[in-house]
């Protein structure tokens, strides 16, 4: 992927919550008592994804650019995509990249 | 009484883990249609598209889930639920044929895009931009690159181990 500019990442994350899946147990467990059903869901799995891109701007300068995602799967195997949108992220890995960069030049 | 509430429980957990596996439904359009409605010809050599294309689909907002430089496929997951694979074909030296195929995923089933508007505007117009280029259609008699199917993103331990045990076998 790197020959054209693309590098894509992700790490995976547990994304069990107790306190979800008592709720969504005990919401189950009252409709059982009341004769009806209820299908209790909650997020099981979450990956967090970096799609990273970039592009030759002159001889000696290239644009990088970021972004990412985190894909949370819930235990009914539904999935939901959402960005990561905090500065944080892209400006934590920009420092790393200049880290690197820097202490290639030594 | 309590056994009946373990019994309901149980069953619904068990239910709420069954993933269906997805049913691939194609477009009922003609093979002509569709590739003409897939299809652009982009004034640019093969790598220089093969960049821009996955540039666009950055820019789009998809995730790159594959790039397969030696057949010219990059395949991307949007969302959850849109899944796009383009193809890159050289034409010579300074033009290539590029042909999108995209799917919407729902809970049982992966339906084909076949919406003209939806190629135009949100895959080819963007990619013209990208490449400060425009693009033309092909014509009826023009050799097109086959579609691709799109990639399916592995999101959990599960699926990747599904996915690694099928290519064992294969």
């Amino acid at each position: 992927m790197a020959q054209y500019g693309v590098l894509a990442g992700s790490k995976d994350r547990d994304a069990v919550e107790t306190g979800e899946v008592a709720g969504q147990i005990a919401l189950t467990v009252a409709f059982a008592l009341m004769g009806a059903s209820y299908n209790a869901t909650w997020d099981k799995d979450q990956v967090i994804r970096a799609t990273v891109t970039s592009r030759p701007v002159s001889t000696s300068d290239v644009q990088l650019r970021i972004s990412f995602e985190r894909i949370v799967t819930r235990n009914n195997g539904l999935s939901r995509a959402e960005d990561l949108t905090a500065p944080e992220f892209s400006s934590g890995f920009f420092e790393k990249v200049r880290a690197g960069l820097a202490m290639g030049e030594r | 009484m309590r056994w009946r509430v373990f019994g309901i429980v149980a069953a619904l957990a068990l239910s709420a883990c069954a993933q269906p596996a997805l049913q691939y439904v194609p477009s009922k359009k003609s093979a002509v249609e569709l590739r003409t409605i897939q299809t652009r010809v982009v004034p640019g050599d093969f790598d220089n598209t093969m960049r821009s294309v996955i540039e666009t689909m950055h820019d789009l907002g998809y995730r790159i889930t594959r790039v397969a430089p030696e057949a010219g496929v990059v395949s991307g997951t949007r969302s959850s639920s849109l899944r796009l694979a383009v193809v890159v074909q050289s034409r010579g030296e300074e033009e290539s044929a590029v042909r999108a195929n995209a799917s919407v995923i729902s809970q049982i089933q992966e339906a084909q895009v076949d919406s003209p508007e939806f190629y135009q505007r949100d895959f080819f117009v963007p990619l013209g931009d990208t490449m400060g280029r425009s693009l033309t259609t092909l014509s009826e008699t023009d050799d097109a690159p086959d579609a691709a199917r799109p990639v399916a993103e592995l999101n959990t331990l599960a699926e990747r181990e599904a996915q690694a045990k099928s290519n064992t076998t294969e």
